[in-house]
């Protein structure tokens, strides 16, 4: 699978996959972007259409990075793959942590 | 019905055509295979002379083509809920209705192509098609008309949305072989 990005577009990715797993909610962004994956290119469409009314009002910097990544659908996979290894990390670290804790219980009796 | 019944015995024809064709791609495979096999025998022989030849897996499945009984049944009962929604709600709705459960069982109504490449698993329908590196992908769970990869290394909700399914479509070994080869982890 071929991902075309460029060094903003992949720090913007990876600051939103970060994002996703430290609120832990990636198994609903997973589901939400997989499902909705087939519709990107429409989805990418949509910003484009709505991006006079919305630039205006809320200013959002990223605006185009994001409307061209989304434009296409293995960006959406690269996104999905990101959470999936970041959550992979956050499961490991959580289980460090319950077990250092569990050795301090054990400690202290 | 007979036409339907010609129907699927052409298509019964042309499976047994496709059967031969799928024999001689597993011979195909399997001598692809061997010369791979041997160049990696030649890497660890000498690793200057070394050539390495990737192999690659590909096959068909049509579940319409395989049972007429179970076939007859699904277009029957396809056929039932059309004219109950058009008796009920019109034509309109009706045809909509029909397109959205034909499109929803595409994967057994039209042939889905498999591929098991040297990079990465591809599936290809009519409406949609799947690609996942290997790479991606951490175990794999035999079943009895298929596997299934995931792509989390522990059970996961998400594997059977996440993960790519293959059925085996009468290549079993081949299948398992390749991905055994492919996958560290023989789960």
């Amino acid at each position: 699978m071929a991902v075309d990005l460029n060094t903003r577009q992949a720090e913007l990715l990876e600051k939103v996959a970060r994002r996703i797993v430290d609120l832990r909610v990636s198994a609903m962004a997973i589901f939400l972007l997989e499902s909705t994956k087939p519709l990107s290119f429409l989805g990418s469409q949509l910003l484009v259409f709505f991006n006079p009314i919305i630039q205006p009002i809320f200013n959002f910097k990223d605006y185009e990075e994001v409307t061209d990544m989304i434009e296409n659908r293995d960006n959406i996979e690269f996104l999905i793959q990101r959470i999936e290894r970041l959550q992979e990390e956050q499961i490991l670290r959580d289980q460090e942590i319950k077990r250092a804790k569990k050795e301090r219980k054990r400690g202290r009796r | 019905m007979s036409s339907l019944n010609k129907l699927l015995r052409g298509q019964g024809k042309e499976r047994t055509v496709g059967a031969s064709t799928q024999r001689n791609m597993g011979a195909t495979f399997s001598s692809t295979q061997a010369k791979s096999s041997e160049g990696i025998r030649k890497q660890n022989g000498d690793a200057t002379h070394g050539t390495e030849i990737n192999p690659s897996l590909s096959w068909t499945v049509w579940p319409l083509s395989q049972s007429f009984w179970r076939s007859a049944a699904v277009i029957l009962l396809l056929i039932v809920v059309v004219w109950a929604i058009s008796s009920w709600l019109g034509i309109a709705w009706a045809s909509l209705s029909a397109l959205i459960l034909l499109g929803s069982l595409a994967s057994f109504f039209f042939p889905t192509h498999y591929r098991l490449g040297p990079e990465s698993v591809s599936v290809r329908g009519l409406l949609s098609s799947k690609k996942r590196n290997w790479s991606v992908l951490k175990k794999h769970y035999v079943g009895q008309k298929g596997v299934h990869l995931s792509p989390y290394p522990r059970p996961s909700r998400l594997e059977s949305f996440r993960g790519v399914y293959l059925p085996f479509g009468g290549k079993r070994e081949e299948i398992l072989n390749f991905i055994g080869e492919k996958m560290d982890c023989g789960c």
